[in-house]
């Protein structure tokens, strides 16, 4: 029934092959997800075995010593457990992608080589085959569907994906199966802020796809120069954890918008969706990932408590990531609190709060910086640290009005507690930070890679 | 992922059902003239009775001319003629058989083609109405053959798109009886015909039982009148979505999922007109007699079928503002 045209008229005795894949991916994702939790149980147990045996055959395990020295053959061909392997830090998968050649099986198609923006301090190089690329999208697109969006309604992007382009934005032209509305793309490190807020409050779109970043101090600026601010149904965000201040900030400023957050990385796509009827909880992405919630030793913590998030990539078979330990920390459920759903679910998503500083004596610290601090001190909106000496940084924060000397105190006392009382910091109020080009915001810039 | 194949056209077709229904009057008249042209060639070169309704020559923009087929004209000519040929793609052709209005008992015929996307289109309600297919559903109904025990259980399958069914005969208990059982099942939605729940709603509520929440409850048959919504909601906390159907062709219209009194037509599986008794076209927003042309329906064709039911129709719906044909004031003679 597949054809390479993307006219509606043929259905339904055709359809284009790309509409049919990705509508098929996204029956196959929602119905793991909403199904009884034997399907998706039984589903990741065989690929995850047909994943270990593909390691096995290539070799991955020689190149990984941690692994190969903790799991006897038998074991890893497709029976082992998965927590019986050891944790893959991010070094361990540059390591070993870097020793590596990327190879997949020609089902999987051809490789393309992507690399991380390196926000948690280590960019990282990967292949990844035309399989899973797919089925990344097709996740992206079944959240259309979870979400309820009407795709006939105008759609405006605002992350640095779209590339470069002239004029005020990219018309990306409407498909009649997937996308019936036409996409307008901006990509977001050639305006300014204040230029990015004119431009949404004149395209009025009724769904935005953008940064937690770009959207808050979008909706600040709206706020501050008294433009007209759209009515947008659905805010969606992606690359950093959202807080329920900015939900809020977001409902008031854009007509009731409601933000749906995925949570995904680079290296392995899509790992959780926002429950459409709930801001706390995420669906795990049981179709493409699996997420373990751990302790620093690698074990798991019990439900409801917080804890390293490890995924394992189901279809990330040319750079594989299992148990990879992405810095970020949340909590897990077994199924959804906000919706029922038999299907895991996340909560209290930190993102990835890790960031590395030398102790002075050559040893190196991951230190956690979590939007908690941050609320504790005063209403901070947006913050950045750079490290500007040996011992000093400089600390950029926007906040909701001027900075109280209490409020600057508590902040110099809480970066002291968790960064190190050896450091100093210089505060800086701004109305905004000047981020730089790029896709994603690093809020914290240090001399460590 | 090895998805089974007929997963893939379930989520093709009832996904294409839906953004055909969303995608603006210009291009669902455009597709349902495709689809007519289609229908009409075929019965112009392969089904000689048509032929001759039609007369050899016949152009779709002659349609008007096209005369109304009544139910007794539809019976007399399945009973001598039996099922049309149709394409190859349409597969199996299946004979049904219908109770019809009192003393109309009819048969029909349908392929495989034209079922499958009967099904897609009922599937593709649950998402028109923010359903989770997947969610435990309860019918009972007329149709359920006799079973032992409390009900018949279809377990949930990927395949179908569905989680656990629930069937339960009519005859097989007393009303209180059958919605005390839902209590049992607990499921997200129930199927079954107004006129059956009404007479149970009431039965119980005058015994003083209380009953378990349902989320929706999918209708089918009569219209639905204004007191079995209210009674659903106060005793089951259940909003009731109707479908208007008819069983030679399959579903006509579905409830607006924001409001009560309107219904998307189901423009990806016929086409409705509404005339007046003189058979001619009547404006918008005034009612008259439903005409059916069931566009996949080439085993027991439905041309202007008059299927005894009257509704006004609109170009968008006053309910939702959608741009497609909707109908209101329907009276459903079953």
């Amino acid at each position: 029934m597949t054809n390479s045209s993307k006219s509606f008229l043929d259905w339904p005795h055709q359809a284009p092959s790309a509409a049919v894949h990705t509508l098929a991916d996204a029956h196959f994702v929602l119905g793991l997800e909403l199904g009884p939790p034997t399907w998706w149980q039984q589903w990741q147990r065989e690929r995850l075995g047909q994943l270990l045996q593909w390691l096995q055959i290539q070799a991955w395990w020689q190149t990984w010593p941690s692994a190969s020295a903790g799991s006897s053959d038998s074991e890893l061909s497709g029976q082992s457990l998965l927590s019986e392997l050891p944790v893959m830090r991010r070094g361990d998968f540059r390591t070993l992608v870097a020793s590596h050649a990327a190879a997949v099986p020609p089902e999987h198609g051809v490789l393309h080589t992507h690399q991380s923006s390196g926000s948690a301090g280590v960019p990282v190089s990967f292949s990844r085959s035309e399989l899973a690329n797919r089925i990344n999208i097709s996740h992206y697109w079944a959240d259309h569907q979870r979400q309820r969006r009407d795709l006939h309604a105008s759609m405006a992007v605002i992350t640095g994906t779209p590339g470069e382009h002239s004029g005020s934005h990219l018309e990306i032209t409407g498909d009649p199966w997937l996308h019936p509305a036409m996409q307008l793309g901006r990509n977001a490190p050639q305006f300014t802020m204040l230029e990015h807020a004119h431009w949404l409050c004149k395209t009025a779109p009724a769904y935005w796809a953008t940064t937690p970043a770009t959207l808050s101090a979008v909706i600040s600026l709206i706020k501050l120069k008294g433009l007209i601010a759209p009515r947008i149904t659905q805010v969606l965000t992606s690359s950093h954890a959202v807080e329920p201040a900015l939900r809020e900030r977001t409902r008031r400023v854009l007509g009731g918008a409601s933000i749906r957050d995925r949570y995904s990385c680079e290296e392995v796509g899509p790992i959780a969706f926002q429950c459409p009827e709930s801001d706390d909880y995420y669906h795990v992405a049981v179709a493409n990932v699996i997420v373990e919630i751990t302790d620093d030793q690698g074990s798991p913590v019990a439900e409801g408590k917080s804890g390293n998030v490890l995924i394992t990539g189901l279809h990330q078979w040319a750079s594989p990531a299992i148990r990879y330990d992405l810095g970020d920390i949340a909590t897990g459920h077994s199924r959804c609190p906000g919706c029922s759903a038999t299907v895991p679910a996340l909560s209290k998503l930190l993102g990835r709060k890790y960031f590395l500083v030398n102790e002075g004596s050559g040893s190196v610290r991951h230190v956690r910086l979590l939007a908690e601090h941050w609320l504790a001190c005063g209403p901070v909106r947006e913050h950045r640290v750079v490290q500007t000496g040996a011992q000093s940084f400089r600390v950029e924060v926007v906040m909701d009005h001027a900075m109280t000397s209490s409020q600057g105190l508590a902040m110099q006392a809480m970066l002291k507690r968790v960064v190190g009382p050896e450091f100093t910091f210089g505060l800086m109020q701004l109305e905004a930070i000047l981020w730089p080009a790029g896709t994603k915001r690093q809020e914290f810039l240090g001399f460590l890679p | 992922m090895d998805i089974p194949g007929s997963s893939v056209q379930r989520a093709v077709n009832a996904h294409a059902h839906l953004a055909l229904e969303r995608s603006g009057n210009t291009t669902i008249a455009q597709w349902q003239a495709h689809r007519l042209l289609e229908l009409v060639q075929w019965l112009l070169q392969r089904v000689p009775w048509w032929r001759e309704r039609l007369g050899p020559r016949f152009h779709l923009r002659d349609w008007a001319s096209v005369p109304v087929l009544s139910r007794y004209t539809l019976r007399s000519m399945v009973s001598t003629r039996g099922s049309a040929a149709v394409p190859d793609h349409h597969g199996a052709v299946t004979p049904y058989f219908l109770a019809g209005p009192p003393g109309s008992p009819a048969r029909f015929f349908t392929s495989a083609f034209s079922q499958t996307l009967v099904d897609h289109a009922f599937y593709a309600d649950h998402r028109r109405q923010g359903r989770n297919p997947y969610a435990i559903q309860a019918c009972i109904s007329e149709d359920i053959p006799a079973h032992d025990g409390s009900h018949i259980s279809i377990a949930a399958s990927l395949e179908t798109g569905t989680g656990i069914q629930n069937l339960r005969a009519y005859g097989l208990f007393k009303k209180a009886e059958h919605l005390l059982w839902l209590g049992y099942v607990q499921p997200a939605f129930l199927t079954t015909s107004p006129g059956w729940l009404e007479d149970a709603l009431d039965d119980t509520h005058s015994q003083g039982i209380a009953l378990a929440e349902v989320h929706q409850i999918l209708t089918y048959g009569e219209a639905v009148p204004a007191s079995l919504r209210s009674k659903a909601r106060k005793q089951l906390g259940a909003s009731v979505r109707h479908r208007y159907t008819c069983l030679e062709c399959g579903p006509l219209a579905f409830q607006c999922p924001r409001n009560d009194d309107y219904f998307h037509v189901a423009v990806a599986n016929a086409l409705l007109e509404i005339v007046a008794d003189s058979a001619q076209v009547l404006p918008e927003g005034v009612p008259g007699r439903v005409l059916v042309t069931a566009l996949h329906q080439y085993a027991t064709p439905l041309v202007r079928h008059d299927i005894g039911d009257s509704a006004a129709l609109h170009s968008q719906c006053p309910g939702c503002g959608l741009a497609a044909p909707t109908l209101s004031q329907l009276i459903q003679n079953v």
